[in-house]
């Protein structure tokens, strides 16, 4: 008999804290998704304030987020395209050169179709980018602080990171890169119904393929809306919800990063407070103050509002939004 | 620099706009000769078309303000995979840390991953471009430190080792490919795409006021001088008014570098 994927006491309603959903569903050493256009800062908080340790990250590019859960060790393991603005971080740097943090690099599009091949069940996808590149050279993926070893097989032998062939149906050569399927993915969308339906709008980067090939899906959202508001636009739906465990209710879930439609990145806070990781130092201070001393987002954005006044948050949002000139219109009959 | 890059870009072409300079380089070109040219980022939004006259460049390629006047705001497989690996894009705009003789470019790292001088970001999506766009403009400033016989890294092919390079790595053709940078314009000697010429990069224009001794004293190896070596139109009022205007909240424009 097939296990139902996420079966809930309450129907299909996911809807829980941060607090729960981290706790049921980010084990340490686990692979977690984390994309780079809509971060979810709540859960990232959450994560390091119960201190789960030994994560692989793994995105298109990773942000900075994921050298806030370097820090401490909840991330040591990456496997990206890019470094999105971690390398403004001294400690990050420091721990990609001692070794404390090991990572593999690929791009963009062969992490976004890696995650596509985990999506669909595929063992692994074909893409061209490494075709005349150092990427080829035994260095570049076997270094000291590489992440051979989570390539290792059951029988001892190491996996290659990815494969040269000769096309058995043109004979030309093609590059295969093997799939991957994180154990979790932590998103932040602009809104979602309590059953897990995901709908974000703007450029989607790699959201849509993190989400499929991940086991679990930890969703916050800017706004829980009713099932109506889903079907009337299914089109922004990016998982349906059978594919979601857990749906959290987290406004200003993205902060400080930004949400396309309802507010931009607080650079100015970031740098204010250390966010950036900057220095050990300020990382020290902003993780003591912003997130073991809150209790969850909420408090978070309470201390905000508290320390800062509301203004500096409320000049965050975005004033000008677009609405349809002419809304689709579904019909049948 | 933003601007000579901006020239490269011809109206009606659909491109594929990376990281950094190139963002404004190709918000230049869209308002001033190219309004027709496709504005696309990798992140997926196809078709930037600002609305109005006061949007600024972006200034990432996921920025929230390239969905104004977009004709599709699509995901990384739509633009990367579908756009440029299926090979509709018809340029692309790429920064890079390093170029080499062959146009080869480095994001990735100077020194070795053993004994890295400086990492830098990692490639995002400028391999995946190198492998596929049909014609790829660089830009960056022109230093000793950017300008290699061999990059430290190739992160994205241009020509590789030199003539039929591309076709034996597996890679189709590529080009007009040009380099833009602060003191010249580069091009690159293959008329085919790589299969044939030098694929060396050639001195192709000087900026007004830069003596062809001041590149050759940069550039590590002996560098190529096109026969029809010309200087470069200074820029308009028209072009220098736009760029600034387009990088309200100096984002881009860094002063004394480019």
């Amino acid at each position: 008999m097939v296990e139902p994927i996420n079966s809930w006491p309450s129907g299909r309603s996911k809807l829980m804290t941060a607090h729960e959903a981290v706790k049921r569903f980010v084990n340490d050493g686990d692979t977690i998704y984390s994309g780079f256009n809509i971060i979810s800062f709540a859960l990232t908080n959450e994560i390091i304030r119960q201190g789960i340790k030994g994560l692989k990250a793994v995105a298109g590019s990773v942000t900075p987020n994921v050298t806030m859960m370097s820090i401490d060790g909840n991330v040591n393991r990456i496997e990206t395209g890019y470094l999105s603005g971690t390398l403004r971080s001294k400690p990050f740097q420091e721990m990609m050169r001692d070794g404390r943090v090991k990572w593999n690099d690929y791009t963009n599009m062969t992490i976004t179709l890696r995650l596509m091949a985990g999506g669909l069940g595929m063992p692994f996808i074909c893409a061209n980018s490494f075709l005349g590149t150092d990427y080829l050279l035994e260095g570049t993926m076997n270094h000291t602080r590489s992440l051979k070893e989570d390539r290792r097989r059951d029988d001892g032998s190491i996996a290659p990171p990815y494969a040269v062939i000769d096309s058995p149906f043109d004979g030309k050569k093609a590059l295969l890169y093997p799939a991957l399927k994180p154990d979790v993915a932590i998103v932040h969308c602009q809104r979602a119904d309590e059953e897990g339906n995901v709908q974000v709008w703007g450029p989607q980067a790699d959201t849509k393929w993190g989400l499929w090939s991940s086991r679990n899906v930890i969703v916050t959202a800017e706004e829980i809306v009713p099932r109506s508001v889903i079907s009337t636009e299914p089109h922004f739906t990016v998982v349906p919800g059978f594919k979601v465990s857990a749906v959290i209710h987290e406004p200003w879930g993205s902060h400080p990063s930004g949400l396309n439609g309802y507010y931009r990145a607080d650079k100015e806070w970031a740098s204010l407070t250390g966010a950036g990781m900057t220095t050990w130092e300020s990382a020290r201070e902003y993780l003591d103050e912003w997130i073991y001393g809150t209790k969850d987002h909420a408090d978070y954005i309470a201390r905000y509002k508290e320390r800062f006044g509301e203004d500096l948050l409320n000049d965050l949002k975005v004033k000008d939004t677009m609405v349809p000139e002419q809304p689709a219109r579904y019909g049948w009959r | 620099m933003i601007i000579a890059t901006a020239r490269q870009i011809r109206d009606g072409e659909s491109t594929i706009v990376g990281m950094g300079p190139p963002l404004l380089s190709a918000a230049l070109a869209k308002y001033h000769h190219a309004p027709n040219m496709w504005y696309c980022t990798e992140s997926g939004p196809l078709d930037w078309t600002p609305t109005s006259k006061d949007l600024p460049a972006p200034i990432g390629i996921a920025d929230h303000s390239l969905t104004q006047g977009a004709a599709m705001s699509g995901d990384m497989v739509d633009a990367l995979g579908a756009f440029v690996n299926g090979g509709w894009a018809q340029s692309a705009v790429l920064q890079a840390a390093q170029i080499d003789r062959f146009g080869n470019l480095n994001t990735m790292l100077a020194g070795t991953f053993e004994d890295p001088i400086r990492r830098l970001p990692g490639t995002g999506g400028n391999a995946d471009i190198g492998a596929s766009a049909q014609r790829v403009i660089s830009t960056m400033p022109l230093e000793t430190r950017r300008f290699k016989e061999r990059a430290d890294f190739r992160t994205t092919a241009g020509y590789i080792d030199g003539p039929g390079g591309r076709a034996e790595a597996g890679l189709a053709p590529q080009g007009p490919n040009m380099c833009a940078t602060n003191m010249c314009l580069f091009s690159f000697d293959t008329a085919d795409g790589g299969s044939t010429g030098s694929c060396e990069m050639v001195l192709e224009q000087l900026f007004p006021g830069i003596a062809l001794e001041e590149v050759t004293a940069i550039v590590p190896w002996d560098l190529k001088v096109s026969p029809g070596l010309s200087y470069m139109d200074p820029p308009t009022v028209e072009e220098l008014e736009l760029v600034r205007h387009l990088d309200d909240g100096g984002n881009h424009l860094i002063p004394g570098r480019y």
